[in-house]
């Protein structure tokens, strides 16, 4: 399982073992600045690398991935 | 105690600081003189041994996002103002604005080098977080608690103002018991003396939980549970995936009836007719209180990433999308029920044979 949240940090503290951060609060999966079709190409982004954290060895709450590395 | 009125400066979200709801909770830093919403009470109260100089306003999702950064930010806003003494919310149960309030606390208290305190709700998450950064005081659920939270609030920053020398806040053998003034423990430690040993205490206590009768641990540590992280998924191409959300997402009438707020059931709906990819935004509501619901209503995918999830199983990068979607509102849901509801949707999981889960919060 992975979370995907934009308050990571919350994650983190109940023990979350794979946590991707979100875009917004509101808007976890998108971008509302975006238009459509730039919106979806960001969020098969995010499901990438979703699926990327899936299939490493979970590391634990104390990592919080994003989008490009980690926090 | 100086003897020149004490200085105050005090935080609060986007909502009581008077800009707006939900709507505004994107907002950045406000700072405005004087007493703001709740602050007109914290003033009365305080009377005139303090003069609250300053406001800050900031936006919920704004600060909690990004909390540390946000609270480097604040300090620089704050600092200006050479407060005596720091408070901020209180935030009973409302999490975002308990993250918010906490971090801010944390690095003013570091920083400034003054007393911080705020107040909020038990099971707020900020309180976990923050509570050795800050003195957290006990309050209930809602703000209707206000003014007896505010009293309890200032009760301990005045106890904790101090005349030492070189520092304003009290050593911590001073420090008053967290049972006397209603916060929560920092989890600090100090020495006392004892008559017993730790180890007859150890012994008596233990002695004590085995025959049923009342002791008191001397240590409390949070309760969640350390979970093994599944092993990593092998081959993509013959992973069976399936999405769960908290975010309320339901459809336009809200046939199974979660609540908005304090929500206590999760449910199913069948992905091909809940969120096809032509989907219209009216046959949508958003069950959960805790965020502005506009952009997730404007198009689901926001919150449950079907779309894109079709799109991977059709160019064969995914095995399968697990048709069913697991649905539940997690605001201010008691953390009991919400590891309840977290065993009940994993059996089920578990059961159809789904290989992972991707959860998308709010």
């Amino acid at each position: 399982m992975v979370q995907i949240t934009a308050v990571p940090n919350v994650a983190q503290m109940v023990g979350v073992n794979r946590i991707l951060r979100g875009q917004t609060v509101p808007c976890v999966m998108g971008d509302a600045t975006l238009d459509s079709e730039q919106e979806k190409d960001l969020r098969l982004r995010m499901i990438l690398r979703a699926l990327e954290i899936l299939q490493m060895d979970a590391p634990g709450p104390t990592t919080v991935f994003t989008l490009e590395g980690t926090e | 105690m100086p003897e020149e009125t004490l200085r105050v400066v005090h935080y609060v979200n986007q909502f009581f600081g008077q800009i707006g709801g939900e709507d505004q909770a994107h907002v950045g830093f406000t700072v405005r003189k004087g007493v703001v919403g709740p602050g007109t009470l914290l003033q009365q109260v305080l009377g005139d041994q303090a003069e609250v100089v300053a406001t800050l306003i900031c936006g919920d999702n704004y600060f909690s996002s990004n909390p540390e950064q946000a609270a480097e930010e604040a300090i620089k806003l704050i600092d200006p103002y050479h407060p005596d003494l720091f408070f901020a919310g209180p935030a009973f149960e409302a999490g975002r604005y308990g993250i918010a309030c906490g971090a801010v606390c944390k690095a003013v208290g570091r920083k400034l080098g003054i007393p911080v305190v705020t107040g909020m709700y038990e099971e707020n998450p900020g309180m976990e977080l923050y509570r050795k950064y800050a003195f957290i005081c006990r309050t209930g659920r809602s703000a209707r608690g206000m003014a007896d939270s505010m009293r309890k609030m200032i009760r301990l920053a005045l106890r904790l103002i101090s005349g030492e020398r070189e520092t304003k806040q009290l050593s911590q053998e001073n420090l008053p018991r967290p049972s006397e003034y209603d916060y929560f423990p920092r989890l600090l430690l100090r020495n006392e003396y004892t008559d017993e040993t730790a180890a007859q205490r150890a012994v008596d206590k233990l002695l004590a939980k085995i025959k049923g009768d009342p002791f008191e641990s001397e240590v409390v540590l949070p309760e969640f549970e350390r979970i093994e992280p599944p092993a990593a998924i092998r081959d993509l191409s013959a992973c069976e995936i399936a999405l769960i959300s908290d975010g309320g997402l339901v459809p336009k009438g809200n046939p199974d009836g979660l609540s908005g707020r304090g929500n206590l059931r999760w449910t199913t709906y069948e992905l091909d007719d809940f969120l096809p990819n032509d989907f219209q935004s009216s046959a949508y509501e958003v069950a959960h209180t805790g965020y502005f619901p506009d952009e997730v209503l404007g198009n689901p995918n926001r919150l449950v990433p079907v779309d894109v999830m079709r799109d991977l199983v059709s160019e064969e990068r995914v095995g399968t999308l697990h048709p069913t979607f697991f649905c539940t509102s997690g605001n201010a849901t008691v953390t009991r029920r919400c590891a309840e509801m977290g065993d009940e949707i994993g059996a089920e999981i578990v059961k159809r044979g789904v290989d992972a889960v991707i959860l998308t919060s709010t």
